[in-house]
């Protein structure tokens, strides 16, 4: 019986994120105006296609251990429940101005991790289950600190302080583990520095290219880059954490310049120190052989990779069903290669839906960096979205061949205590600026209307600079001036479309005075976009 | 810098649909190349309370198969057993043959979901897929029978596909009882019964190997194809002598008197006239050395010779001595090159998969090894051995046969059976043991005109080549009769 149940649940799982992938996908036409979709039904069903999940797995879950241990099964599912379900709703409350798709892809990933991972290791998924609670605890709280805090692009110096600092503390005090030094114990707390680097990284890049960079302006950041990508390498022998942070850096760098030689050029330079790195270092060349060839030597350089394939390919695109697997034979299965794990028992075209999942995260994350005004917020914004996108490739190509091997983790979805919390905290990061491009759009559309005659009186004297020391007015001097810049144009032209976004929250609309702002914009200076 | 964002995330965009193409690419088309690697331990697996699929032979006739016990459970029941138990194997002690090569197949179940469904409704067994296997139990019993208590090992092969239709080793086990007679069989070293010698055994070619000599000469052009010499019987290479078989003297001989007599002091000659360089080479075109890509556990067939070999070395492994060491099966494997035009097949033991409802899975498909010498040449050394049965002096008279052929003429009328005289080419070959008697060799190819079957056979310490004649003359004839 319990067989016939795991069958039908492959092809349950594959309905369910097909489901969710497709909801996500209209929403995102929707967003661009390109359907007449409603994004609340959409956002509904998809949590509908998480919850089926929750219940179908956990169903899964709860018969396949009957026999040792029945009630910590269950209690692990009806706490993930309540986890997922709970989260969902304060965090869809408290902050109805976030990219709610965003955070149902959050919460998806999270859910197939959770369950991919009990089934892999209880004790670990136990674990896993309370970093997740701490994580989305972090998530709901960020926002209302980052509000609080003074003007985040002034401190250049103290995110690269910390970054050194904990760096520095790594290659001293650090240990090994998988072979990289990346790993740090303050007391009985172990955490990974690198990835607090991460996020202290991109808010060092986005305020020192907070101006538009000319050359000399670039110099400093690309020494720091520098020795943060060579210590990572050198010193602590983390390829993956070193390989992030370089192509972060070459993202931000470009959608700083727009200037494609700096990311060409970057990229012609990885090229270069790669084959470089191949003839000096023994362990780059013997991880490089592996991924040209795991078949000369399964046996021993080749054995993860072989794995890994053998669990992707061997069942199928349908994959064996939900705990039939036999992931254990995976080296480091619940953090690098738990995609395989996944492809394993989920199947390849589940998997496919997962990367579709990941597309949705990071599209989104763009379109919240695009639509801000400030530089400084939307590279922020935008880097971190790179990153996780960065991060996210870099593992699951690893794990399917595409590209060799470098041991990150799979964001949302593998074991790791620092890799979930932080993961969380740059959504919290991501929506926060997400947040603040609603609330100044809604403003604008409401004082629009308002305002529609003296606008139009305005708009005569409307040539003269449009900075103005009083932010409340700057939020929307732009719309205003609007017809006499060409970039700005394609905002105005799609100003109807988040009118109507707006629209969809009545409770918005009726209140005659705005909500209390989140954030406040008038810490930012506002400047003009580049020309 | 809004574009620039636009840019580098349509970049991502493009990097993950490229990473979703290749997924699916390595699992629907790549994937095959590697599944059966015997370190995926996927494969390796059994399953309780699962029927096990069966094997047949290429009739259909069922040779192993799960039979349900009184308590529900499964017990593996092999017919034939002595016949099949090299090539079929066993499921016990770590599985061995196709058993346990082919496990994956045995336990895949296919549309489990309408297996598992009826087994719900109405309680019938959840079935693997079986395998259909290209031997032919008729030709493997009279192997088996010809074999009986000799030592040795008969192959037979389709030449133009490399379908094995006969593999027989002896001695043999019964594959039901291996886990009781598990410690005897192993600690019998005087008849090796777990060893599968068709495949495994090396044993020097004998004067098998003047096909590969006589294809060096030839395939290196020049005059060595009307060279002529008297043969004396014996004759000294530095400190040795040598001998032909019983010291007999063949007198004048040229290529196709000295093959069809198997002189080993014309060979001799011919193979220090061809040179090391030259059979080095012919020995690595017909695959020597190299793995041949059988799906059961199977030696390497060696040919050790190097370029700076003595005299003495060259002489002795032309005539199939020196250190040269092969299997039956690649034997017959070379013999199907000539054959087949020189055009070696890739032998193969499993036709096809068979799901429980009669679906036919992962149809093997023929594969070429390789070209081990050109038309031209297989066509000569096909000449040549023909003339071991006709020729004069031929050491093989007796390997001619005739068919009984029913002609449906519709102007006789009647359906009296005439016969069709078939012509064999083929090889002896007595191998010197330093151990003992040595073992009788026997490698041949019938009709020669369009040849349907090779054989190869080896019988350990049985004497001179001419003994190995009468099972592969039998088998021969069977399948071609049944062909008709």
């Amino acid at each position: 019986m319990i067989d016939m149940c795991i069958i039908v649940s492959k092809y349950l799982f594959i309905l369910y994120i097909a489901l969710f992938v497709f909801f996500g996908f209209m929403i995102c036409l929707r967003n661009q105006d390109m359907t007449r979709f409603s994004i609340k039904a959409g956002l509904s069903n998809q949590r509908i296609c998480i919850i089926l999940f929750h219940i179908t797995a956990s169903v899964i879950l709860i018969s396949a251990s009957l026999e040792y241990d029945m009630r910590s099964a269950v209690i692990y599912c009806v706490s993930g429940f309540f986890l997922i379900m709970g989260g969902n709703m304060a965090i869809s409350r408290l902050y109805k101005n976030g990219s709610q798709l965003l955070y149902n892809c959050v919460f998806f990933l999270m859910d197939i991790g959770l369950m991919m991972l009990y089934r892999l290791n209880t004790d670990l998924a136990l674990r896993q289950l309370a970093w997740n609670a701490i994580g989305i605890a972090m998530m709901l709280v960020m926002p209302r600190l980052l509000v609080v805090m003074p003007r985040l692009d002034r401190f250049k110096i103290v995110y690269v302080i910390i970054s050194f600092a904990l760096l520095g503390a790594t290659l001293i005090f650090g240990s090994s583990e998988f072979g990289a030094k990346n790993w740090l114990s303050i007391g009985p707390v172990g955490f990974q520095p690198s990835e607090i680097i991460k996020v202290c990284f991109i808010f060092y890049l986005a305020s020192a290219f907070a101006e538009k960079p000319k050359i000399k302006d670039m110099i400093v950041p690309a020494i720091i880059s520098a020795v943060i990508v060579l210590v990572l390498v050198a010193g602590q022998k983390d390829l993956g954490s070193a390989l992030i942070f370089y192509m972060t850096f070459l993202a931000v760098l470009f959608m700083a310049t727009s200037n494609y030689l700096y990311f060409f050029g970057g990229i012609a330079f990885l090229g270069l120190a790669a084959s470089i790195a191949y003839r000096l270092f023994d362990h780059i060349r013997v991880r490089f052989e592996a991924w040209q060839n795991p078949w000369l030597d399964v046996s021993d350089t080749g054995y993860q990779i072989a794995q890994s394939l053998f669990a992707i390919c061997t069942w199928g695109v349908t994959g064996i069903g939900f705990t039939r697997g036999y992931a254990s034979s995976i080296p480091v299965v619940e953090r690098d290669f738990i995609f395989a794990a996944v492809c394993e028992e989920f199947g390849v075209i589940f998997a496919v839906g997962l990367i579709c999942v990941f597309m949705l995260i990071f599209l989104e994350g763009a379109r919240g960096a695009a639509r801000n005004n400030n530089r400084f917020l939307a590279l922020v914004c935008a880097g971190l979205t790179a990153l996780i996108a960065f991060q996210s490739f870099l593992i699951i190509g690893g794990v399917i061949k595409l590209i060799p091997l470098t041991g990150v983790t799979l964001p949302f979805v593998s074991y790791g205590g620092t890799s979930v919390v932080i993961s969380y905290i740059t959504i919290a990061i991501i929506q926060w600026i997400i947040m603040r491009n609603e609330q100044a759009e809604q403003a604008l559309a409401s004082e629009k209307k308002e305002n529609e005659r003296p606008a139009r009186a305005q708009k005569k004297t409307s040539a003269s600079p449009a900075r103005q020391p009083k932010a409340r007015t700057a939020e929307r001097t732009p719309a205003k001036t609007l017809n006499t810049a060409p970039t700005a144009r394609k905002t105005a032209r799609k100003t109807p479309a988040k009118t109507t976004n707006a629209l969809e929250r009545p409770s918005r609309r009726s209140s005659a005075k705005t909500p209390p702002p989140l954030g406040r914009p008038e810490s930012y200076n506002r400047k003009r976009r580049d020309k | 810098m809004r574009s620039a964002i636009k840019k580098i995330f349509w970049l991502y965009a493009l990097i993950f649909l490229i990473m979703i193409v290749y997924l699916l690419k390595l699992c629907l088309y790549d994937s095959h190349s590697f599944v059966a690697n015997p370190f995926n331990p996927r494969l390796s697996q059994s399953y309780e309370g699962i029927k096990r699929g069966s094997i047949y032979d290429a009739n259909g006739d069922v040779i192993a198969e799960d039979v349900k016990q009184e308590d529900g459970s499964f017990k593996r029941v092999y017919t034939n057993a002595e016949y099949y138990a090299h090539v079929v194997g066993y499921t016990v002690k770590g599985k061995a043959g196709v058993e346990s090569k082919y496990n994956f197949r045995l336990e895949t179940i296919s549309s489990e979901f309408v297996q598992r469904l009826a087994q719900l409704l109405w309680g019938k067994d959840i079935e693997g897929n079986g395998l259909v296997l290209t031997l032919d139990n008729r030709l493997q019993e009279i192997a088996g029978d010809e074999l009986g208590n000799q030592k040795g090992a008969i192959v037979a092969m389709e030449p133009s596909t490399g379908k094995v239709l006969a593999m027989v080793s002896s001695s043999s086990f019964d594959s039901n009882s291996v886990e009781r007679d598990w410690e005897a069989l192993n600690s019998d070293d005087e008849n090796s019964p777990l060893l599968n010698r068709a495949t495994q055994g090396l044993y020097p070619p004998g004067s098998t190997f003047k096909i590969i000599t006589a294809a060096a000469a030839l395939g290196a052009g020049g005059d060595l194809k009307s060279f002529e010499m008297d043969c004396e019987g014996e004759e000294k290479f530095g400190h040795s002598i040598i001998h032909c078989y019983d010291g007999k003297a063949h007198g004048n001989v040229d290529m196709q008197s000295a093959f069809a007599k198997s002189c080993n002091i014309y060979f001799s000659q011919l193979g220090l006239k061809t040179g090391s360089k030259r059979l080095i080479e012919t020995a690595d075109a017909f695959g020597f050395n190299k793995d041949i890509g059988l799906s059961l556990e199977f030696s390497r067939s060696t040919f050790p010779m190097t370029e700076d070999a003595q005299d003495i070395e060259i002489v002795e492994t032309s005539f199939g001595q020196g250190r040269t060491l092969v299997t039956p099966l690649f034997m017959a494997m070379v013999t199907s090159a000539v054959a087949n035009n020189g055009m070696m097949m890739q032998p193969y033991v499993v036709d096809h998969s068979l799901t429980p409802s009669g679906g036919v899975r992962n149809r093997t498909i023929p594969v070429k090894l390789r070209q081990a010498i050109s038309p031209e040449l297989a066509e000569q050394i096909k000449e040549l051995m023909c003339g071991v049965v006709e020729g004069r002096g031929g050491t093989a008279p007796q390997a001619a046969f005739t068919i009984a052929v029913d002609k449906d003429d519709n102007t006789s009328g009647s359906s009296a059976a005439a016969t069709e005289n078939i012509r064999v080419a083929c090889k002896t070959g007595t191998a010197e043991n330093p151990q003992g008697e040595d073992h009788a060799w026997f490698v041949a190819f019938a009709p020669a005109d369009d040849p349907k079957i090779a054989v190869s056979v080896l019988l350990e310490n049985a004497g001179k080549g001419s003994n190995a004649i009468p099972a592969a003359r039998k088998i021969m004839k069977e399948y071609l009769e049944d062909l008709n």
